[in-house]
């Protein structure tokens, strides 16, 4: 029997190798010779934007590059900006790295970090090395790997992984280490992307957990109470630690309910009034059978691999054939009518559950992706089952002669069967049947002589990471090897007076400008009259118009909101009238008696020049010396949003909304200071606060886990 | 008797009970709870449409392929033949499925797979032109002429209007159809193409029934095309001279010859048999058809027949 020390290192070795394997396996994507796809490139966009200006001190609440500028709130949650694993990004990048090479290593170590935490997970579920090694193994090896590069899926799995675990130490240990990891599993959780798909896995495992673990139950709630009251002072921190977490999303729920920004493709025809919220049959749409049947298209031809495919290791399947003949425990009981019931939910076509519960839970209103909890949830159950399966067969079947022979007879009926599915299913994947092949001979091996921990894992990694490494192979040949640099990319905090940065195309290592951006889809994400005039107005007229971010007009006009005729702004800004439309109520100092008559064009600012020059500006905030002979009407062309203040040498003066969906001020003539702010001094504050409160109970929690971990050692020992 | 049963009865249960304890049972479970209490039918009618819905690759190439043959892309053609292999595995009952996997096989140079998608479709819905057409082409390639002369034959007898309807109603051929949303536009567009689909149709038959030596087949659809409005006089007359030509008519052949030339079928062919039946008749004027089938030669005057393609509609 080796000693525990050496146990220890084997698994490390082969945990190791995984993540080398995997790591090989997407170098194509890790290099950047393929493109990152789908959300995954907002993801990107989003964060670099968040960390260009972040780490020049300025937290960005206003987004001036997507939909001619936009609150950014609703990108900050999606990529959870208070996350102090972001770090690994900001240092080396403020030390030089390129920014791809950081983000790479970045998500590379965020999956992986989910990966170890499931690890343990299964460690502590199964109490054996080899097996949750395999669990690591074909999670890893699953296409849950490949979400990493069309998804931010993993910023909130990671976590969720690790809350479980977190929970599951508690509930055996009642470690203050496990308290708090749980709460800082939940921090994160409530400020990435939509809480609601956790709460909706935590409320259905509690549904399903408590009645087969009532014992465990009781004793955790108790422990947890004993816990609480032995320290106070924990209880208050993770009450105020996850109180505070939830203050940017109900902050950004709330901006939502105003209505004052718009979601057109999410929000399409919903009943609600609520600008997150997502009409039934939107939701319905794609779901969990949906994912599974476009899966099976490409499973029996691996060349055909794509993003999007949901694949499990054969020997996950075989795992799952042994439970044919294994028995039935908690344990398997639990992850089974789990998983079944997600699944049940995630298919909204087959039962009422879905919209029974769309109706009377109110959250499930505000999340469209049912498919996720495929990825999220049932990847992981089935894998954690289909492992309880090998523990129960190999409990069962590896202990007398007898049991033994019966197990191998078994295994080849199961292995017979697996090729007869593959053959029925005319599956030409060779990996497959060499999976296949080095699965019978491993339960072979391992029912005619025992393995040490060592060979255990070699075999189960070359059981299961034969045949993704194909499938990954094929994803590389088969992605669009065209690499698109967004306009995020080719961030400046320098302030441009133009918009019209393009989109470059790198192809065959030279850039090439992106074809003109036409207009095919409602806007995705911006102020609701932006979105007004995105859907209205000629889309050329309206890219014209905005090129400019800087016009200077002699005129208002009211533009009556009750009939909102766009036409009358298009056709102005079509001729170029030296005349700027305001709602009804502000002030028109100079009336302009016939909005199209011929006049003098407005004056354009192009540059820094004698009567407008920006003197400083971030995201946030533009400041101008404005020196203009007589009284003007500054519009600038940036989406107009409640939260913006205009102030003139100091002084806050009135802001109107002007030219239907941008800012507007009255300019005296002279030199005046301008300024542009976004934000309330106390929401600046708060958001970088934030990310230094999360860093530091990471830090104290870091401190305590290894304490605890120190004391187990010195017990043990 | 009644002892028996009674063991019978306690070892099954005793079975029933040891398999009710295996996992198994779960897999039994869930599998009984879907199929008695789930709606599996409107589940799996929506999970068909939304899956292949997404798995459909973008008609641009497909529509850009049936303008402009020549911008065939192996490649895009077999994610094509994929899609419509999956649509035919969950909607067998659809024709123009079949139909456009045929289409598809055919490019990819699987034309015995091509056929046989056709027939399968012919066999679900025969009133639809493009089938038997589609039909006739793969066995011109293969120069199977009774083949093409039956494919042919069975797809002028589509009467154009039913024809229409179908593909304007179907839901498969709407990317492909010109100004699908107006009407008017839609009319005339469909009607312009008929008129196309059915004269090539018509001279393809045509041309089969003559490689066969069916000639008295040749001269009823060359009248059937002229008074349907399908084939111009021109063709229709040639083709009845080459028949009559053929069955030794040498006086109607040249009458029809000449109605055909004077209808603008300025072709060396026309002449080349002109000629002949002239000289059959022994009349001096073979001498200068001759001559003037020689000169049109040299000149390139040739009547051709371009070489037809595969009908997406």
């Amino acid at each position: 029997m080796s000693s525990p020390r050496k146990n220890i290192d084997s698994v490390l070795i082969f945990i190791g190798l995984v993540i080398i394997l995997w790591i090989f396996s997407f170098r194509v994507f890790l290099s950047r010779e393929a493109p990152l796809i789908s959300d995954a490139v907002s993801f990107y966009d989003h964060l670099k934007f968040y960390i260009d200006n972040i780490s020049r001190g300025v937290y960005p609440l206003w987004d001036p590059l997507w939909s001619c500028g936009s609150p950014n709130e609703f990108f900050l949650r999606r990529i959870g900006p208070f996350n102090p694993f972001l770090l690994l990004i900001i240092i080396p990048y403020k030390l030089g790295l390129s920014y791809w090479v950081a983000f790479a290593a970045f998500i590379t170590f965020y999956f992986f970090l989910g990966m170890i935490g499931f690890y343990k997970l299964a460690l502590e579920v199964s109490k054996d090395k080899s097996l949750a090694f395999v669990a690591f193994a074909l999670l890893s090896f699953s296409s849950l790997g490949t979400r990493v590069f069309d998804s931010y899926l993993m910023m909130f799995m990671s976590p969720m992984i690790w809350f479980f675990y977190f929970l599951l130490i508690f509930g055996r240990s009642g470690k203050t280490s496990a308290v708090l990891g749980m709460v800082f599993c939940l921090m994160l959780l409530m400020t990435t992307y939509i809480p609601f798909y956790f709460i909706v896995l935590f409320l259905s495992f509690l549904v399903f957990y408590i009645p087969i673990f009532l014992p465990e139950t009781k004793d955790f709630l108790l422990r947890l109470g004993r816990f609480f009251c032995g320290h106070p002072w924990i209880f208050i921190l993770s009450l105020i630690a996850v109180g505070l977490s939830c203050v940017p999303g109900i902050l950004f729920f709330k901006a939502a309910g105003q209505g004052i920004f718009a979601m057109p493709l999410r929000h399409f025809d919903a009943t609600a009034q609520h600008v997150l919220s997502v009409k039934v049959n939107v939701t319905t749409y794609w779901a969990i059978p949906e994912d599974l049947l476009f899966s099976s298209f490409y499973l029996a031809d691996l060349r055909l691999f794509d993003f999007a495919v949901f694949y499990i290791p054969l020997f996950a399947y075989i795992l799952i054939l042994l439970g044919c003949f294994t028995t039935i425990n908690r344990k398997t009981l639990f992850f089974f009518t789990w998983g079944f019931f997600l699944f049940l939910l995630g298919s909204p076509y087959l039962t009422k559950l879905y919209d029974f519960l769309y109706q009377h839970v109110f959250f499930l209103k505000y999340f469209r992706n049912l498919h996720f909890f495929l990825w999220l949830a049932i990847l992981p159950l089935v894998i954690l089952f289909s492992v309880e399966q090998l523990r129960i067969f190999s409990q069962t079947f590896n202990t007398t002669n007898r049991q033994k022979q019966l197990g191998l007879g078994i295994v080849v009926l199961i292995h017979v069967a697996m090729a007869a599915l593959l053959l029925w299913r005319q599956n030409l994947n060779i990996s497959t049947w060499v999976v296949l092949a080095v699965s019978l001979l491993f339960f072979i091996m391992y029912l005619r002589k025992r393995l040490n921990l060592g060979a255990l894992c070699m075999i189960y990694l070359l059981a299961v990471a034969i045949e993704p490494f194909e499938a990954y192979y094929h994803l590389g040949r088969n992605v669009h090897k065209e690499l698109a640099l967004s306009v995020y990319d080719q961030f400046t905090p320098h302030f441009g007076y133009t918009r019209g940065q393009k989109t470059v195309v790198v192809v065959n290592g030279e850039n090439q400008l992106a074809a003109p951006e036409t207009k095919s889809t409602p806007i995705y994400f911006g102020t609701s009259w932006y979105n007004l005039l995105w859907d209205n107005m000629s889309f050329n007229v309206l890219k014209n118009y905005t090129f400019n971010k800087f016009i200077l007009y002699d005129r208002v006009t009211i533009f009556d909101e009750e009939k909102q005729d766009l036409k009358i702004v298009e056709r102005a800004w079509e001729k170029n009238y030296n005349v700027a439309f305001v709602p009804q109520g502000t002030p028109t100092e100079v009336l302009a008696k016939d909005v199209l008559s011929k006049s003098s064009a407005p004056t354009v600012v192009v540059s820094d020049n004698k009567e407008i020059q920006v003197i400083a500006s971030d995201v946030n905030n533009v400041k101008l010396k404005i020196d203009l002979p007589v009284k003007k009407f500054l519009v600038f062309n940036d989406g107009f949003y409640p939260g913006w203040k205009a102030y003139i040498n100091g002084q806050e003066t009135a802001l109107y909304r002007a030219n239907v969906a941008f800012k507007g001020i009255w300019v005296p003539s002279g030199e005046q200071i301008v300024e542009f702010r976004f934000g309330e001094s106390w929401r600046h504050k708060f958001e970088i606060l934030l990310p230094i409160f999360f860093v530091l109970f990471f830090i104290f929690f870091i401190f305590i886990w290894v304490r605890d971990t120190k004391i187990n050692e010195a017990r043990n020992v | 008797m009644f002892k028996n049963i009674k063991h019978g009865s306690i070892a099954l249960l005793r079975v029933f009970k040891k398999l009710s304890r295996l996992t198994i049972m779960l897999y039994v479970f869930a599998c009984a709870f879907i199929f008695i209490v789930g709606d599996c039918y409107r589940a799996w009618d929506h999970v068909i449409t939304s899956t292949l819905s997404r798995y459909m690759p973008s008609y641009d190439y497909l529509i850009k392929f049936d303008h402009d043959r020549r911008t065939f892309d192996l490649k895009k053609m077999q994610e094509f033949e994929r899609y419509y292999r999956k649509v035919v595995e969950f909607m067998p009952l659809l024709p123009e499925a079949h139909a456009m996997l045929g289409f598809c096989y055919f490019y990819n140079g699987e034309s015995v797979k091509a056929a046989k998608a056709y027939e399968s479709a012919i066999r679900l819905y025969p009133k639809v032109f493009n089938f038997h057409y589609n039909l006739g082409i793969i066995a011109l390639k293969k120069d199977d002429y009774v083949k093409v002369l039956t494919h042919f034959k069975n797809s002028i007898e589509i009467p154009p209007l039913e024809n229409i309807s179908f593909i304007v109603a179907t839901r498969m051929y709407q990317p492909f159809l010109p100004f699908a949303r107006q009407p008017d536009t839609l009319a005339l567009a469909m009607g312009e193409r008929t008129q196309e689909t059915y004269r090539s149709a018509y001279v393809q038959l045509l041309r089969a029934a003559e490689n066969v030596e069916d000639y008295k087949s040749m001269l009823l659809y060359a009248r059937q095309g002229v008074a349907r409005g399908f084939l111009d006089k021109a063709t229709a007359y040639y083709f009845m001279g080459v028949a009559s030509y053929q069955l030794r008519e040498y006086e109607n052949a040249v009458g029809f010859l000449q109605e055909s030339i004077t209808n603008n079928f300025q072709y060396a062919q026309a002449f080349q048999i002109l000629a002949l039946c002239l000289q059959a008749l022994n009349r001096p004027e073979s001498k200068s058809a001759f001559i003037a089938a020689s000169s049109l030669r040299q000149d390139g005057k040739i009547f051709e027949v371009k070489e037809p393609e595969l009908l997406i509609y």
